[in-house]
């Protein structure tokens, strides 16, 4: 499916390969190649008709559509009396100049609006157009509304307002009228590229800009079949990608020996060519931009060396940037050194060391939420996944807050909600805490305990106030009303130790965990299958991607072996790559978690009755998978992709996740879902199966424990799921001690009964 | 996989045969390994048992953990033998202890001060049961049935025997039958002295005492009461050993027989302790109509705690029916005038100074117990006070000359008095959920149901076990509750000043009960808690009725099920209140003893006692149709040695037994027959409690008992004589 795609978008030589990422946003046709330069913009466009394609002089970049739901609006907005003001921003790439644009807005509305209701739409303060909110309207049909350029900027606010109704009060009316514009509402917009100058100093563009919300896409070329020095250097620099992209995520597809239309990043060592390049002379370490001979308007990103140690200097050099290139089309790359990290520093995940303030996680405005019935505020972080989850473990918040008019608020009905990660687990009534009277409001303050299992790599912390108006509250003061969480309120990890049960693939699919405990990924190899395609090097890449996503940080220190030379990295986490056939440790090593993949088939084992009464033992882990595998394999004919987390068989103290599927492409696909946001939800326990549509977490294999805890704790942790041989043990103990009184006491009696003193 | 395991197994069989074979090692090195053995297998078991009493678990690692402990419980109990208690002995302390620990550091999570501090009331009182389910399992650890040993063939080494019989208030009628018997008993007469030490200095005593040739010993004060009367009369004797009897406890002819001969063969014997029997009913088998079916209140101290406390040589005197060597009380100064029971006091005097006490679980003496519960709460109020005051004045924990099981059993007999405050907050606490709606016990309703049910399981079974003979399941809550209240103030006032409070009160004994009524003075605490009790339980209904989700329900049902658990036993406790007719004055007892009857025609027919009182008695003749119109007849008894003949007239008896009314007794007569009746050497034994009742059984009793107060308002003493 996605070589189709690939070859689709080749195809389209003009078109811009900063489409969307395939199935991740709705289906939109590619314009027409440019159309004849026009010397001025049209008028605009009528709302029936697709956006006119705008004659500009520029190379047209394409036609791009931005969901709301991309743009902050993941569930649309929704307008009611007393809260009738809504609005999403909208961001021009750099790279990019907008040729033409409209609003595409699916509306739905209830009844019992008054009669003259209008919903009033603004792009940057100008009315781009009003619609009537009659009588209730549950249509499918888009509204369109023209949108003239010369209204946009790089930052763009399109705010709806209902006219006719009251804008705030203080008691919202969520019984009443309602009136909501659709998740899938989209900005459409023609965009015409900008040319860029051959220079190295406008990176990450045309690569990466962080105003596109879309998917970060571009090709890595390699001359021939890379070998373990080339991935090496283009891992670290797909995880300085994939840590640019963030939550966008990336597209990162691997081709051997052609050059693609669009971006692309080149991987040129010693003599290698590429049909169709020319590649400058490389004397050392060496980055250059150049024209995609292919395609104008693209870039080629050259990262070239005479040898392999070349190759990764200037692929640091790029990810580190730190001054280690020059500005201009070439440029030699310095060595860059960088200190050793420590576990657990990744430059991504909130510091254990000591509290942390909300104020280095969090802008003050975003901190901040206003009115009577406020927007939630949320603070996104990223932290390690595997703090110890248990009784007693909780992590404490030093939690402080204000409401700048609380005399309109009716504190004993009010509350802060605090959720993490969506789960509620603490409501603070303003009433009940501690508060210090400021001038004009009330500061509140307390600890909260969040529960360590709550707590995955990727973490929002969501903080409502769920306010209660005062009789004293009127409209004008409410729409005046601040509610701020205190920067200097803390986070505090430190006392937290690291001890978790493995294999967790959510740790792996949140937080890349536990590759990721050292940021460098410097005790992690990667072992590639001895023939490697494009596709088990897309899936590498984007692994890597997932990797410097996770930590902020890119790969420096993988390893990437061939399997024959596993042996060389036993003291090291493994990710393995590759399909069921052409990656032989996945055939002799997953059947140590129960998994059978000798047939290129997978296939779920039977345990021996060893085994069996290992688990039985094992109270916490008894729960296994083995007949819902088959049966879910089985369901369906087919290939699928697999990911497996296991105890290393090299060394105990490490792990192996393997990415692996069916075919090159199942494992392409594997690695992909971990781009995806279903990866937080659907991948958890030691073993993922992939189709299209349908991915499903198992458990196999025995657990075991990673970490390190006091001496105390970790015996109550290891005493606290075994209450079978709890019990063997009281049986023993008081077995034993009865003995020794049998004939103690029987000793003592005796004695006593014949005449002895005592 | 499988070779290697059998190549494994016959290594270890080869190595285990070899040790068989090593020459055994000379008997000193035996010992001494085997004591480094049994001090190694302790401390490792010492350990299994802390990881058993720590590990934390969810709540399916718990459930399944309690599930494997019961089940192996009742195993054991199916096959129980003496290792085996021990055992179930140690599992429960290992549970219990398990428990305690869980609810520590698990369910003190409080989240206001009030919570706080009833919470940890609750839990300080579960502690204090903790402690002293462990004292009692080490009290009666290996009761020592030790078996009475013949005084020697030469007489002129049996020992010269004061007999103190004290008294203060209580009536001739009743002491000078105690006199009777205590002077018939079988011992040279020239070793036996009987005196009455009279502190009411009353002249019908004295003259009673002279003309029958008892000892009478008065004194001018009643200082220091009754350890004061007796420490005087130690002074005005010489015997070198003293038996005491209260002025009720009349002894059977044997008792000096079957007594003496520890104290003779054993010089450091200090005190040869016997039960305290009673013959009449006791309040709660009067007023609950439990008479032969459950066993008395005393039965558990006298029955398995004072005979575990033998093998502690731990074994206290109670003040009655027991034998005192002269030399051991004068070495600690007489009678401990301190506290009010002299008697405990005085005998951990004599155990500090190494003194030797045993216990024979024989009924060589019987009393009259208490009539009417007030009276029962009286005595008990003295005891508490007392042994709190010595918990005090002389812990047993602390100074010299003690062992470590004479302290723990020392304890034990004094820290159970402290039981009153809390029972009384076992009683209330479901009431801190159902009226108050607060969590005094801060986790999930089935967390404490997988925790608190092993315990509370292992702590029922074993103790039904070892104590089911003496002591019926839940009847413990019935005796304490019925005295919670009235101890609370008293006890915890000489906990604190332990100087405070009332002297010796003297226990009354030997009064009538005219007719039915109710206690409502004494019992009023009984009863508020009882309405408070089911005020809880209808507001819980009620809530549970209105709709609360599962996890609410399942908190409303584990305290619903405790608060009714407490109404029961309260309505128990209620009953007792209610005091049932008692007119009879004097003794009847219930033995076949063979007679002779003659007629005034010259006929005689031989007969069998149905049952004798000093008043008159019953007989199944061997020749029915001599009775017929009868008026005056010669009943002939076995009076110990000898057999005596009364005068009677009949009262009746046609067709059925003979039933006869004595004539006037002469002092002389009076003495056989109290002899005959309360002074035979079998008197008592073969007396029936009735047989052992489960924990399920006994919970339908204690309920039936408990719902008699509701519904058996009209209802008469039966006809059960």
């Amino acid at each position: 499916m996605k070589a189709s795609i690939l070859a689709f978008l080749l195809s389209l030589a003009a078109a811009s390969a900063f489409g969307q990422t395939a199935g991740q946003t709705a289906p939109v046709t590619p314009a027409a190649p440019s159309a004849p330069p026009a010397a001025t913009a049209p008028p605009g466009a009528t709302p029936s008709s697709a956006p006119t394609s705008v004659s500009a002089p520029f190379p047209a970049s394409g036609y791009m559509t931005y969901a709301f739901k991309d743009l902050g609006a993941p569930q649309g907005l929704r307008l009611v009396e007393g809260s009738a003001e809504g609005g999403v921003t909208y961001m021009v790439r750099r790279d990019e100049v907008i040729t033409a644009a409209r609003l595409r807005l699916l509306l739905e509305n209830s009844a019992g609006f008054p009669a003259d209701t209008k919903l009033e739409v603004t792009v940057n303060g100008d009315a781009v157009g009003t619609i009537d909110v009659g009588s209730d309207r549950h249509s499918a049909t888009p509204v369109d509304l023209p949108v003239d350029p010369i209204l946009l900027g790089d930052y763009n606010r399109v705010g709806f307002k209902l006219l006719g109704v009251p804008l705030a009060s203080c008691t919202a009316n969520e019984n009443g009228p309602w009136m909501t514009i659709g998740p899938r509402s989209a900005v459409d917009v023609t965009a015409g590229r900008l040319p860029l100058a051959n220079d190295l100093a406008v990176l990450p563009l045309p690569f990466f800009d962080d105003r596109d919300p879309h998917a970060l896409e571009t090709s890595f070329v390699f001359g021939r079949t890379p070998g373990p020095a080339e991935l090496e250097a283009s891992g670290i620099v797909a995880s300085w990608l994939g840590g640019m992209a963030g939550f966008r995520g990336v597209h990162l597809p691997a081709v051997f020996g052609t050059v693609p239309a669009g971006n692309a990043i080149v991987f040129a060592m010693g003599k290698d060519n590429i049909p169709g390049l020319t590649l400058p002379q490389a004397a050392g370490p060496t980055l250059a931009i150049v024209p995609n001979p292919n395609n104008p308007s693209g870039k080629l990103l050259l990262v070239m060396g005479r040898n392999a140690d070349d190759l990764k200097v200037a692929a640091r050099g790029l990810a580190l940037g730190h001054g280690a290139y020059k500005s201009g089309a070439v440029s030699a790359v310095a060595a860059v050194s960088t200190p050793e990290r420590k576990p657990y520093d990744a430059p991504g995940w909130i510091a254990d060391t000591h509290p942390v303030k909300f104020s280095d996680l969090a802008t003050p405005d975003q901190l901040r939420s206003h009115g009577i019935r406020p927007e939630p505020i949320v603070i996104d972080f990223r932290s390690a996944p595997d703090y110890f989850n248990w009784i007693d473990a909780n992590i404490p918040m030093s939690l402080r807050f204000h409401v700048n008019q609380e005399q309109i608020v009716d504190l004993s009905h009010s509350r802060l909600d605090v959720s993490l990660n969506n789960t509620p687990f603490r409501s603070v009534p303003l009433a009940a805490t501690g508060t210090l009277i400021n001038p004009g409001g009330a500061q509140h303050s307390g600890t909260v305990d969040i529960p360590p299992f709550l707590l995955t790599g990727r973490n929002r912390l969501n903080f409502y106030f769920d306010l209660a108006p005062s009789p004293q509250c009127d409209a004008t003061r409410a729409s005046t009303l601040v509610e701020e969480i205190d920067p200097d309120s803390t986070i505090d990890l430190s006392q937290s130790p690291h001890y978790a049960p493995m294999p967790n693939l959510s740790f792996f699919a949140n937080a890349g965990f536990p590759f990721t405990r050292d940021a460098d990924l410097s005790h992690t190899a990667v072992v590639m299958p001895d023939q490697t395609t494009a596709d088990d090097t897309e899936a590498f890449l984007e692994t890597m991607a997932m990797f410097g996503e996770a930590t902020g940080y890119p790969t420096l220190n993988a390893e990437v072996v061939r399997s024959g030379d596993v042996n060389s990295v036993a003291n090291r986490d493994l990710v393995l790559i590759g399909s069921f056939t052409h990656q032989p440790l996945l055939g002799a090593w997953t059947s140590r978690t129960g998994l059978d993949v000798s047939a290129g088939r997978l296939h779920a084992m039977e345990r021996s009755w060893w085994e069996r009464i290992q688990l039985a033992f094992d109270w916490r882990n008894r729960r296994s998978h083995i007949s819902e595998v088959n049966d879910w394999l089985q369901a369906q004919q087919g290939g699928e992709g697999a990911i497996v987390g296991f105890r290393s068989p090299l060394n105990d103290d490490r792990s192996v996740v393997a990415i692996a599927g069916t075919t090159s492409q199942d494992v392409a696909a594997t690695a992909r879902l971990l781009q995806t946001n279903d990866r937080v939800v659907k991948v958890q326990d030691d073993l993922v199966l992939i189709r299209p549509n349908d991915v499903q977490s198992f458990r196999l294999s025995r657990r075991y424990d990673v970490g390190t805890l006091a001496r105390w704790t970790w015996l109550r942790w290891n005493l606290s799921d075994q209450p079978i041989v709890i019990a063997i043990l009281l049986f023993a103990a008081c077995a034993a001690m009865a003995a020794v009184a049998f004939v103690v006491l029987g000793i003592k009696a005796r004695r006593r009964l014949q005449g002895a003193n005592r | 996989m499988l070779a290697e395991w059998r190549t494994q197994l016959s290594a270890v069989a080869e190595r285990l045969t070899q040790t068989r074979e090593t020459p055994a090692p000379p008997p000193g090195v035996e010992r001494s390994r085997t004591g480094l053995g049994f001090i190694i297998v302790i401390a490792l078991a010492l350990v299994m048992l802390v990881l058993v009493a720590i590990a934390p678990m969810g709540l399916e690692e718990q459930a399944l953990f309690g599930i494997a402990t019961c089940a192996s419980l009742l195993v054991m109990r199916r096959f129980a033998n003496r290792y085996l208690v021990l055992a179930m002995a140690f599992m429960s302390m290992a549970v219990s202890t398990r428990y305690i620990y869980w609810r520590i550091t698990a369910t003190t999570g409080f989240t206001s001060p009030l919570e706080s501090v009833l919470g940890w009331i609750l839990l300080g009182s579960e502690i204090y049961a903790l402690f002293v389910l462990a004292f009692g399992y080490v009290q009666t650890s290996w009761p020592l049935h030790r078996r009475p040993v013949p005084l020697p063939d030469d007489v002129g080494l049996w020992p010269t025997v004061d007999v103190f019989i004290p008294t203060f208030n209580e009536p001739l009628s009743i002491v000078r039958d105690t006199i009777f018997a205590a002077m018939s008993m079988d011992y040279p007469r020239d070793k036996l002295k009987v005196w009455c030490l009279d502190d009411g200095r009353r002249a019908d005593f004295r003259r009673f005492c002279e003309s029958i040739g008892c000892g009478y010993i008065t004194r001018a004060d009643n200082a220091h009461a009754k350890a004061g009367n007796l420490n005087n009369a130690l002074l005005n004797t010489k015997g070198e050993v003293i038996a005491f009897f209260d002025c009720d406890h009349v002894p059977t002819r044997g008792f000096l027989q079957m007594t003496l001969g520890w104290i003779v063969r054993q010089a450091n014997m200090a005190v040869v302790q016997t039960p305290h029997h009673f013959y009449s009913p006791d309040p709660f088998e009067r007023n609950l109509r439990i008479e032969h079916q459950v066993p008395p209140e005393g039965r558990l101290f006298y029955g398995l705690v004072q005979d575990g406390n033998d093998f502690w040589n731990a074994t206290f005197f109670c003040g009655s029916c027991a034998v005192v060597r002269r030399t051991a009380l004068e070495s600690v100064g007489g009678f401990a005038v301190e506290t009010v029971t002299e008697d405990a006091h005085t005998a951990l005097r004599m155990h500090r100074k190494g003194w030797n006490s045993a216990y024979l679980d024989l009924p060589l003496a019987a009393g009259l117990a208490t009539e009417r519960f007030a009276i029962h709460v009286g005595q008990r109020m003295r005891w508490a006070r007392g042994m709190v005051q010595i918990l005090r004045k002389d812990n047993p924990l602390f100074g010299r000359g003690l062992s470590f099981g004479q302290r723990i059993c020392y304890l034990n007999a004094m820290a159970h008095f402290l039981f009153a405050l809390p029972r009384v907050v076992f009683l209330l606490a479901p009431l801190a959920y159902l009226i108050l709606d607060i969590n005094i016990i801060r986790t999930s309703a089935f967390m404490l149901l997988a925790f608190a049910g092993p315990h509370l399981f292992h702590t029922l079974i074993t103790n039904a076990y070892v104590q089911g003979k003496y002591r019926h399941s839940f009847w413990n809550e019935i005796y304490e509750t019925s005295l919670a209240f009235h101890l609370l103030i008293p006890t915890l006032k000489t906990l604190i000043a332990p100087n405070s409070g009332g002297g010796f009160n003297v226990t009354s004994k030997g009064g009538v009960v005219e007719k039915d009524y109710f206690d409502a003075k004494l019992l009023r605490p009984h009863i508020i808690v009882c309405v408070l009790l089911v005020a809880g339980i209808v507001l819980g209904a009620l809530r549970w009725w209105w709709g609360v989700p599962a996890d609410v329900k399942a908190v409303i049902m584990i305290n619903l099920t405790w608060a009714t658990f407490n109404l029961i036993v309260m309505l128990a406790v209620l009953s007792v209140g209610r005091e049932r007719r008692q007119v009879r004055s004097t003794v009847r007892v219930e033995a076949e003893l063979p007679a002779t009857i003659f007629f005034p025609d010259g006929r005689q027919t031989g007969a069998w006692t149905l049952n004798l009182s000093k008043g008159g008695g019953a007989f199944r003749l061997e020749d029915p149709s001599l009775a017929d119109h009868a008026e005056k007849v010669v009943v002939r008894l076995p009076c110990g040695q000898q057999d005596a003949l009364f005068p009677a007239s009949v009262i009746g008896g046609a067709g059925g037994p003979l039933r006869v009314q004595f004539a006037p007794l002469t002092l002389e007569e009076e003495q056989l027959l109290v002899a005959a009746i309360l002074g035979r050497g079998d008197a008592w034994t073969g007396w029936e409690y009735g047989p052992i009742e489960g924990p399920f059984r006994s919970m339908v009793r204690v309920l039936g008992v408990g719902m008699g107060v509701l519904f058996s308002r009209g209802r008469r003493e039966g006809s059960r004589q």
